[in-house]
């Protein structure tokens, strides 16, 4: 098994796609504050502009439904508030709420994963996975090393950039930050466990990657909250059964720093049941499937 | 006898098909077994279970004499090259080879000097820091083969290494894979349907058809199924046979009560003929016969389609 982990290890290193996305997350990273401090400077200049553009964001804050669909970043007033204090730990939360990481965290499971599907290197090492499902999880630590990676780096990254940009800049709450970082980080493991379970059972790049990359996207909402209407209508008129709270990426966008002790417990259970079920079903189809 | 490989009553049903049926296959330790059939016939699908690329329906392997159920670690002694090799185009030859020694969990002294010593064995070392997506078709079938070694197999698989080669690359092939037999005593099961090249190189034969083994037989008995001969029809065969032992003749057998072969000294016939007449035994034909391995194959087979 660890020999299987070195091997993928090296086999990420040697991957061009790897340092593509890493130096795509830096530069989001890079990106994100500079754009929110060019806002600020042009808000400045003009009160008028600050004003209509910030109670445009209070209003759609206050109308946020369980429909997320995009991805943004610094999408709160507070960023441009008069004096206001950059904490490290909210714009690092801000980066990964924007949904960057896990975007290209899909894409990187999605090449690496069926790469060796589709090229049919698992063919040479018949001799040393004769229980395939290692082959799953040492792909699952692979992509897990990859969203530490991207994590990481655009935390850091981001951080510099804000200590850069910004007079006002504090640390913050480390310590809630890093229970928002774990929470996520297990959200994330979860939603990997699916794409490398779709990897394995259509043997292509293509409908993982789309599927992946609509889900990180918000598609799966519309249809969470279609089915979550249907069940309010037909079995309980009266209750308010949110389809997705018992979601992944439902849960990936419930969780904040500000979330509830509830929402965090719930999103930790919702992420080991996935992860635990998607990884059986990844390691179930990897161990009966012929190899082609 | 001892066999490094043995299947009993072995199949893989596919729905009501089977792919391959009841096969008991036996290969013995140091020989280089060439499995001929048509296409469809079986081959590559048999061979995919023996390496874990697919299950078996029902039946069983042996390997290195333990169950394959229960071999664990020993598949490391397994080289497989089943149909493409399975290679990363993107990376050198010599990244994909360091990839399976890696994952083999080899630590050689020097692991560059191990690879690069595969790499030259198969004839790529000049070209092991060239992409692999830039490799002929021979190119990476050589290169297959080098990353089937990684490893220090004791049992080699190679389904159709030699498929598209030109003859150049048959030949390299066909050298690498006696070398490897020769010099590293690894025993290797080659499936091919080009019979004539395979007879250069294989020792043991097993020949299927729509999944059912038909036959196995040794090198020297194929040879001798194919070799030149005199068949002689005859009402008694064994007044035939005391007129051959008197002329002389050592090297002939009696295939029934009719029939006799002669396998030397042709150029007797008319002296033969003279002598079955003066002793008044009754000739129906003799006619000289020579089977090529593919006659052999597809008259064994019952067909007359491609082997």
């Amino acid at each position: 098994m660890l020999n299987l982990i070195k091997m993928e290890f090296f086999r990420a290193l040697k991957s061009k796609c790897t340092y593509v996305l890493i130096i795509l997350i830096a530069l989001f990273s890079i990106l994100n504050p500079i754009m929110l401090k060019l806002t600020i400077t042009m808000m400045n200049n003009s009160p008028e502009m600050k004003e209509s553009y910030t109670s445009a964001l209070d209003q759609s804050e206050q109308q946020q439904s369980d429909v997320n669909v995009g991805m943004s970043s610094y999408g709160s007033s507070k960023w441009y508030a008069d004096n206001y204090e950059f904490k490290i730990t909210d714009m690092s939360e801000e980066l990964l709420n924007g949904g960057f990481v896990v975007l290209f965290l899909v894409i990187f499971t999605v090449i690496f994963v069926s790469a060796e599907i589709k090229h049919g290197y698992v063919k040479n090492m018949l001799g040393q996975i004769y229980k395939r499902e290692k082959l799953v999880f040492a792909n699952g630590i692979i992509c897990m090393l990859m969203m530490l990676a991207m994590t990481v780096i655009s935390i850091i990254i981001t951080s510099l950039t804000g200590a850069l940009l910004f007079n006002n800049v504090v640390l913050g709450d480390v310590g809630n930050f890093c229970q928002y970082l774990l929470t996520k980080f297990l959200l994330y493991i979860a939603f990997t466990s699916l794409i490398i379970l779709l990897s394995y059972l259509v043997r292509s790049s293509a409908f993982p990657m789309v599927i992946g990359i609509c889900l990180q996207m918000g598609i799966g909402s519309l249809v969470y909250l279609l089915i979550s209407t249907v069940v309010n209508k037909v079995f309980k008129p009266d209750s308010t059964f949110s389809m997705q709270k018992y979601t992944i990426t439902g849960n990936i966008s419930a969780i904040t720093q500000d979330a509830s002790e509830h929402t965090y417990i719930r999103a930790i259970i919702v992420a080991l049941i996935y992860c635990t079920v998607f990884t059986f079903l990844a390691c179930t189809v990897a161990k009966k499937r012929d190899l082609k | 006898m001892d066999y490094i490989l043995e299947t009993s009553q072995l199949t893989k049903q596919y729905g009501s098909y089977k792919a391959v049926n009841n096969v008991n296959l036996h290969i013995k330790e140091g020989s280089i077994y060439g499995f001929i059939g048509r296409n469809g016939a079986g081959k590559t699908t048999f061979l995919k279970m023996i390496c874990g690329m697919a299950s078996p329906t029902s039946g069983t392997i042996k390997l290195f004499g333990t169950e394959k159920n229960n071999i664990g670690t020993q598949m490391n002694k397994v080289g497989v090259l089943i149909e493409a090799p399975g290679l990363y185009p993107s990376m050198t030859a010599f990244d994909n080879m360091r990839l399976k020694y890696i994952c083999s969990g080899m630590a050689k002294p020097d692991k560059n000097e191990y690879i690069n010593s595969l790499l030259k064995l198969v004839g790529l070392d000049s070209v092991g820091n060239k992409k692999a997506g830039c490799f002929s078709l021979g190119m990476k079938q050589r290169l297959g083969i080098a990353m089937a070694l990684v490893g220090d197999p004791k049992l080699l698989l190679l389904d159709e290494p030699i498929n598209g080669l030109d003859p150049q690359g048959i030949a390299e092939v066909r050298d690498t894979i006696i070398k490897l037999n020769k010099e590293r005593n690894i025993t290797i099961i080659i499936s091919s349907h080009i019979l004539e090249e395979l007879s250069k190189i294989a020792t043991d034969y097993g020949i299927i058809d729509k999944g059912v083994l038909i036959k196995e037989l040794t090198g020297q008995q194929l040879a001798d199924s194919c070799q030149e001969r005199l068949v002689i029809s005859a009402d008694n065969a064994s007044e035939a046979e005391s007129v051959i032992k008197d002329m002389g003749f050592q090297k002939y057998s009696v295939i029934d009560g009719n029939t006799i072969e002669i396998y030397e000294r042709y150029n007797e016939t008319p002296e033969l003929i003279f002598a079955l007449a003066d002793k008044k035994v009754r000739i129906n034909s003799i006619s000289p016969k020579n089977e090529s391995i593919e006659n052999y194959f597809i008259r064994i087979t019952g067909g007359n389609t491609n082997a």
